[in-house]
């Protein structure tokens, strides 16, 4: 997913919090604490976390709810991206052609089609 | 700046949900029935097609082999197309979706030893079979006679991997460009095979060869092949999930991989069974040159082990990405060229004595098929009977205690025993290390009662025990 990407640093506020908002805490760093690299690092991804968390929520807020789905998981063990891609295709007005599941017609097609080919070559063939 | 962000943001859920387990939504969906129709020949057409086809040369003739191919990869492909519906409705990647049924740590045995070994294993193969390839290439060409151990072949291995890696650490982006051109290429090599085959030959040439080491009972023979066309069928199922999320419809990806998966793969491995009918052996490696013979032979065999790559990149891509749940951190943090790298870098190790895969590749297909079989008949049982096509994706992704998949402490039991029951009944049919089998066996197979017996023991452990204690947010 979204973070520990950079030398290393893995700062995600995930654990412990209640409130996504405020999920901003560093959580480790495997460089030493004086590093200035591993200590920029960690500044920008949580500045990127904050705003993406803000993002995040702010969609939620939004759309306002989550549709059918469930609501044990809404709160901060989601990463922030994975937050938002969620709100965004649990929304009830998200529309996506590849949500229509299949008709009668095509379980008949792709049913039958096997069907025919097995029974077809069986026939012909053994 | 607040557009900045969103476009900042679009672009990191973008590059995860392409590269990590993050579920596509409609933008990121890139393959319509025509591109998808590509990658699924691209996967179609490789040398292990051929060797398929090759292989049914021990047991059937022509017309018996085709049929016995047709039931097999009828089977194997039609439940793995039902069975990875739900990934492209909901664009998750392929263990996601099966983590509702498995429970978000009961799915990490399937991905992190089952579909890290086999992948590891056909990656080995493909690689083995381009090494082999391109040796045959410069026996020709140089007039040397190295054998498939030789150290060239697993130096051109390597070179089939690096080549992979080039391919997937661009994405699905690369192997959508990979595959138009490396697929429609591939269909021309048929075309050439088959002209070649039947320049000489007419068809009654070839239904009249003998089959080489028949058991001698029909219809052991017949079904000997269809269990391992079954097999083959079913060991795309990861890489089917993961790919076929990234088409634009259920109905797309469905047909897409009937022509791809179904159609062209029985096409080239008739092929294959024609030409070692013809030259009495099962390596397609050796045909090719003394078919066509030496110019149009090289170029085959060149073209071949391109398509190898472009097999092992689909292989490497879905691994990869199943291998990125987002629950273990510091697979998901690990960058991604740096994680295709390290899996191929273990296939590698299967180069270190090439005949030890390559010789036993239908032990290797029995052992796929006595693990998914089962899982897949789970899968979709749950999915389609237990579930009515719907999933919770909030609960999918929810770590928490008491979650509706979180089933016991993130392990679904139930799917557990049904997986035992379903491997237990596979080997009590066919023993894929040995190859003994039961009486049962020659009239149903062992994949298809296995696959039958997982999804019924599951199906009704879940009714009388899961859905009662409140598990697994079964509706009612």
């Amino acid at each position: 997913m979204r973070s520990a990407t950079f030398g290393g640093c893995s700062d995600r506020g995930d654990a412990g919090s209640t409130d996504a908002r405020t999920a901003t805490g560093a959580r480790s760093c495997r460089r030493r604490p004086d590093d200035d690299v591993c200590g920029a690092v960690r500044l920008a991804q949580r500045w990127r976390w904050r705003r993406w968390n803000r993002r995040a929520t702010a969609l939620g807020d939004r759309k306002g709810e989550r549709s059918q789905m469930s609501e044990h998981s809404t709160g901060p063990d989601i990463d922030p991206v994975l937050k938002a891609r969620l709100i965004e295709i649990t929304d009830p007005t998200y529309s996506d052609p590849a949500r229509k599941d299949f008709t009668g017609v095509d379980w008949l097609a792709f049913i039958g089609f096997f069907v025919v080919c097995a029974v077809g070559f069986i026939v012909w063939g053994y | 700046m607040a557009t900045e962000v969103q476009e900042e943001f679009a672009a990191v859920s973008e590059k995860d949900a392409l590269f990590g387990t993050i579920p596509v939504n409609r933008g990121d969906r890139v393959w319509g029935f025509f591109d998808f129709s590509w990658v699924m020949i691209g996967l179609a057409i490789a040398t292990w097609a051929f060797l398929i086809g090759g292989d049914v040369v021990y047991f059937l003739g022509l017309r018996a082999g085709i049929a016995a191919m047709v039931v097999g990869n009828a089977i194997g492909v039609g439940v793995v197309v039902v069975s990875v519906l739900g990934d492209t409705k909901y664009g998750l990647e392929h263990f996601s979706m099966v983590r509702a049924v498995f429970g978000r740590h009961g799915i990490k045995p399937l991905i992190y030893i089952v579909n890290f070994l086999v992948c590891i294993g056909w990656s080995g193969i493909l690689a083995v079979m381009f090494g082999r390839a391109s040796v045959n290439i410069v026996n020709q060409l140089a007039g040397t006679s190295y054998d498939g151990d030789h150290f060239l072949v697993a130096l051109f291995g390597l070179a089939a991997l690096f080549s992979a890696w080039l391919v997937v650490v661009k994405g699905p982006v690369a192997l959508k460009w990979f595959n138009r051109i490396a697929a429609p290429g591939l269909s021309v090599v048929i075309v050439v095979m088959l002209f070649f085959l039947f320049r000489d030959n007419s068809w009654s040439d070839f239904t009249a060869i003998e089959p080489l080491e028949p058991f001698g009972d029909p219809l052991l023979d017949f079904v000997m092949v269809v269990e391992f066309s079954i097999a083959g069928g079913l060991s795309w199922w990861p890489a089917q999930g993961n790919l076929s999320r990234l088409a634009t419809t259920q109905r797309s990806a469905m047909w897409a991989t009937v022509v791809g998966l179904f159609v062209v793969t029985l096409i080239a491995q008739t092929v294959g069974l024609m030409a070692a009918l013809r030259y009495e052996d099962s390596d397609p490696t050796n045909w090719m040159i003394p078919l066509t013979g030496a110019g149009f032979g090289i170029l085959i065999l060149i073209w071949i082990g391109f398509a190898n790559i472009t097999t092992m990149s689909v292989q490497a891509y879905q691994v990869c990405v199943a291998m990125r749940q987002e629950s273990v951190k510091w697979l998901s943090g690990m960058s991604w060229p740096l994680l295709v790298a390290i899996f191929l870098g273990l296939s590698a190790l299967l180069l270190i004595r090439p005949s030890a895969i390559y010789d036993n590749f239908f032990q290797f297909l029995y052992w796929i098929s006595l693990v998914y079989a089962p899982i897949i008949g789970i899968v979709i049982v749950d999915y389609f009977f237990l579930r009515g096509q719907k999933l919770d994706l909030w609960a999918i992704f929810s770590h928490r205690p008491g979650s509706p998949y979180d089933y016991w402490r993130g392990w679904n039991i139930a799917a557990y025993i049904a997986l035992a029951a379903g491997v237990g009944v596979y080997l009590l049919l066919l023993n894929p290390v040995s190859l003994w089998y039961s009486a049962p066996f020659p009239y149903m197979t062992a994949s298809v009662p296995s696959l039958l017996t997982g999804a019924i023991v599951y199906l009704v452990l879940t009714q009388v025990w899961v859905k009662r204690v409140g598990k697994g947010g079964y509706a009612g």
